[in-house]
This record gives C-alpha cells, sequence and structure tokens, in this order.
C-alpha cells in the first residue's frame, strides 16, 4: 500500500467493501448461477432475494422472437337488439385497475357472477339492455409490421338478460 | 499496474477530501424524498410498502417469507414470529422522526442510522411475502453510509451549533471523509446497471437487441396496466430496435462515469431517461432515483460560481 496515502477509516473501508462486495455477487449472481448450468447447481447457495437489499437486476432479461403472442382480453356487451358495447373500464366508471383487478381478471376466472355484475353497472350508468356479456381474447401478436391482431376467442359467455331486467328495475 | 498500487489508487480515490457541502446537500434530498414517500405512499407509488403495512399483516401465516437480514433482526424481538401491526406502526413513527431529524441535521449520524434501520425493516418486511423490488435498495445503502460519515457537517443543525460553539468549520470545507458515501454510491449505481446489461447478455445474447423482444415486454404492460403509449410504442418495430440499444448501451457504459467524471452529464440524463420512459411505458417506479443521482453533481463548484455544471474529476496523484 502507498504509504504516502492517508489510512481511511477502518469502518467505513470495511462498509465500503462489505457492500461493494456483496452487490457484486447478488448483481453477477455468484452464488446463484442460472439453473440450466446443472454442473454450477452446489454454487447455488443465495438465489434472488436471499442477500437482499443487494439484488440482481435481470428482470426482462429473456428475448422474444417474432410472432410472440400477448393475451389481450375485453369484455363486450352483446346487446338485445344485437349491438355490440365494449364494456370498458371508463363505460362502467371505475379505474382501470380496478376494472381488471375486480371485474375482468375473476370473470376471466370463471367468476360467472361478475359478469352479471358488470351488465348490472353498466345499466346503472345508462347501457342499453345486454342479452350477453362475453369475455374475449384478441392476442396481439409481435410482428415486424407492428401489432397484429391475432384471431378473437370467446373464453366466457354469460347470459344476463334476467339479471338485465333486475339491473334495470334496480336503477328505477 | 500492480495489484497493490492498483488498491492504493482506488483507496485514495474513494476517501479523496471532499467539500461537506456535497454531503450535506445530498442528505437533505434523499432525506426528504425518503420522508415524502412514507408520509404520501400512494403519491409516487402504486404499492407501496409504507401505505400497506395493515393488508400485509392481514395476509395469512403460509405467505411469510422472511428475506435473511429480517430474519435476523426480528430475531431477538419476536423469536423468528411475524412482528404484529402494532409494532410496525411504532416502527413507522419512530423512523419518521428519525428522518425528520436526519433532514434538519439534529444529532444527525444516530438519526440517519435510525433512518436507514426503520427503512430496511420496514421496506424489507413488505418483500417478505413472495415478491421484491428495486426501488428502496439504493436508498437504504446510502442512509447507512451517510451515517458513517460527516453528513451533518453542513446544511445542519449540528453545524449550526458547532459554529456558535466557535467548533464549526465551513460548509465547503475539504473534509478526508465527506467524499466516500457519494462515490460508494456512483459505483453501486455503476454496478447495478451493468450487472442489469450482462443479466441481459447473459440470458438472451444479442438476441435481446431484436425488436421484437422490446416490443413484446411493451404490450405485457401495458395490457396489465392499460397504458396506450406501450401499446404504441410496441407497434413500431424499429423503434423498439432503436430503444433496445439504448437501453443497453446507457445500462453497459455507465461505468465509465467512475473513470471521466465528465461522462455522466451524458449518462446520468440518460439514465433517468431511460426510467422516465420505463415509467410511463411499464410504470417502474424508480423515483427515489432522483436524489440518489444528486452524488454526480459538485454542489459546491456549482454553488459556489454559478460555473456551469461539471462533474468533478476524481483526485489523482
Amino acid at each position: 500500500m502507498d504509504s504516502r496515502s492517508p489510512r481511511p477509516p477502518l469502518p467505513a473501508l470495511g462498509f465500503v467493501v462489505v457492500v461493494l462486495g456483496l452487490q457484486v455477487i447478488a448483481g453477477f449472481k455468484l452464488l446463484a448461477p442460472p439453473p440450466r448450468f446443472t454442473a454450477l447447481a452446489p454454487l447455488r447457495l443465495a438465489p434472488s432475494p436471499a442477500l437482499w437489499p443487494f439484488l440482481d437486476y435481470d428482470m426482462y432479461s429473456n428475448h422474444w422472437p417474432e410472432g410472440r403472442s400477448i393475451d389481450r382480453p375485453r369484455v363486450v356487451g352483446l346487446a338485445l337488439d344485437g349491438v355490440r358495447h365494449a364494456l370498458t373500464a371508463d363505460a362502467l366508471g371505475l379505474t382501470y385497475r380496478t376494472f381488471r383487478d375486480e371485474w375482468m381478471n375473476p370473470l376471466r376466472g370463471g367468476d360467472r357472477a361478475r359478469a352479471t355484475g358488470i351488465a348490472r353497472r353498466w345499466r346503472e350508468r345508462g347501457g342499453a339492455p345486454l342479452a350477453e356479456v362475453l369475455l374475449e381474447n384478441e392476442p396481439a401478436i409481435v410482428t415486424r409490421g407492428g401489432v397484429a391482431a391475432g384471431p378473437v376467442r370467446v373464453e366466457v359467455r354469460v347470459d344476463v338478460r334476467g339479471d338485465g331486467r333486475g339491473a334495470a328495475e334496480g336503477a328505477r | 499496474m500492480r495489484p497493490l498500487a492498483l488498491l492504493s489508487a482506488w483507496q485514495r480515490r474513494f476517501f479523496a477530501p471532499a467539500p461537506l457541502l456535497d454531503l450535506g446537500v445530498v442528505r437533505v434530498l434523499v432525506v426528504a424524498l425518503q420522508l415524502f414517500v412514507m408520509l404520501f405512499p400512494y403519491a409516487l407509488f402504486t404499492f407501496p410498502v409504507w401505505g400497506r403495512l395493515e393488508l400485509l399483516v392481514a395476509l395469512p401465516d403460509a405467505k411469510w417469507e422472511p428475506l435473511p437480514v429480517i430474519r435476523a433482526l426480528l430475531l431477538p424481538f419476536f423469536g423468528g414470529e411475524r412482528p404484529p401491526l402494532a409494532a410496525l406502526l411504532w416502527l413507522q413513527r419512530a423512523t419518521i422522526a428519525a428522518g425528520f431529524l436526519a433532514l434538519v441535521g439534529l444529532a444527525t449520524r444516530p438519526a440517519l442510522f435510525l433512518f436507514a434501520l426503520g427503512n430496511l425493516l420496514i421496506s424489507g418486511y413488505g418483500y417478505c411475502y413472495g415478491e421484491h423490488h428495486h426501488i428502496e435498495a439504493l436508498t437504504i445503502v446510502l442512509l447507512f453510509a451517510m451515517a458513517l460519515a460527516p453528513a451533518g457537517g453542513a446544511l445542519s443543525l449540528d453545524a449550526w451549533r458547532a459554529r456558535r460553539r466557535g467548533a464549526g468549520v465551513a460548509a465547503t470545507t475539504l473534509h478526508p471523509e465527506a467524499g466516500w458515501p457519494l462515490e460508494l454510491l456512483r459505483w453501486m449505481f455503476s454496478l447495478c446497471y451493468l450487472s442489469a446489461a450482462v443479466c441481459k447478455l447473459g440470458a438472451s445474447g444479442l438476441d435481446w437487441l431484436n425488436g421484437f423482444t422490446l416490443q413484446a415486454y411493451l404490450l405485457q404492460e401495458g395490457v396489465f396496466w392499460g397504458t396506450a403509449s406501450s401499446v404504441w410504442l410496441a407497434d413500431h418495430h424499429r423503434l423498439c430496435i432503436a430503444l433496445s440499444w439504448y437501453a443497453l448501451l446507457v445500462e453497459g457504459l455507465f461505468p465509465l462515469v467512475l473513470w471521466k467524471r465528465r461522462l455522466a452529464w451524458f449518462f446520468v440524463p440518460a439514465a433517468a431517461a431511460l426510467h422516465l420512459g420505463i415509467w410511463v411505458t411499464m410504470r417502474a417506479p424508480f423515483w427515489l432515483y432522483l436524489p440518489l443521482y444528486a452524488v454526480f453533481v459538485p454542489w459546491t463548484r456549482l454553488l459556489a460560481s454559478g460555473a456551469p455544471l461539471a462533474p468533478a474529476e476524481p483526485a489523482r496523484k
């Protein structure tokens, strides 16, 4: 060590060395080699977040090829006269997060009662009476030319005619 | 360069004397924003741990997966059990009180230590339920570092009281221990950004730059958050290729700021712009990084001369 340089305070020096060491270990996964390297499995001692607040930063690190399909669910109301209505968060007077977490995702997960709730809310906001509520998925497909729409699939279809009348009465 | 000479140069760089004012400015900015997010958790974040303690406490025991550091810190007090809400709320209030002391610089070192410890415990507690994020990590490290340094040497009641006793020094005084917390955070930023680039290249190679990857991530987050901007961006393949290169180059080359401080002029705004773009399109909130970037600013030179902002080169001998 250069004798001319003043000696740094030991607590500070120790803190710096420990912090940088832990960040190097966590950030570069020195104790968490990817599982595909089976020969290095014994080194997998501290996978993230074992060393928190020292972490790796590997989010969004996988790559995807052209043609990757992303689910794009949406809720549609089919009126008694056959007209389709987009039952969006705005149309129902909800924040997108509330719409997604409390209505659309549960409906997509098979909670059919959500469909009647959506129809009721739609009617309360002056929407046309609905015959059916549909949960459709129109996947977005990544292409060189931009985002292409995949084939529409109806994942959930719920007849809400009885509930629609009830909702209309309830609204009055 | 021989290893010992390299080590000596590294040590000189880390512990080069720096103005107390530079550290004081960073203390005020970092503590102020951290206090703000503790007092108004939902102003900047969608799922802030500070506003969700009641929700987390109500989760079933089966979801409790304590982080090692949290398990170790809680063990003497709760014997491995989950802390009750009352204890967490008490800790939250004590941390906020310590934060105010750290902000005004009264009993600065112990206040900073308690503020750092409280943040470590509460943030860490929030990540003991199977989900973890990066946003507080660098702030916590810097708070602990400042607790070991003369962070109350300027812009503080401690410094004002010392001056009244005749024992104070000017805020612009160079202090041998005032620079290392700032240098440490510059290194931490560099390591974090570099590891992000290495993880991408390690997992995907140059395929990560194919444009389709960024399009897919933008779509995925755009659908989840309902953000029109990300869906619009995903519709432009060539733009996504360019932005992929931008992200990887900014992350991978950010450590150059350790070699040439003036490069911070480019890389810090570039990294901030990257985070801003990520927030607009993907809603990842790295707001706590904004005051941390202050470690790259030579505040004393800026405030004293009004000269154009130019990050200081490290001391060389």
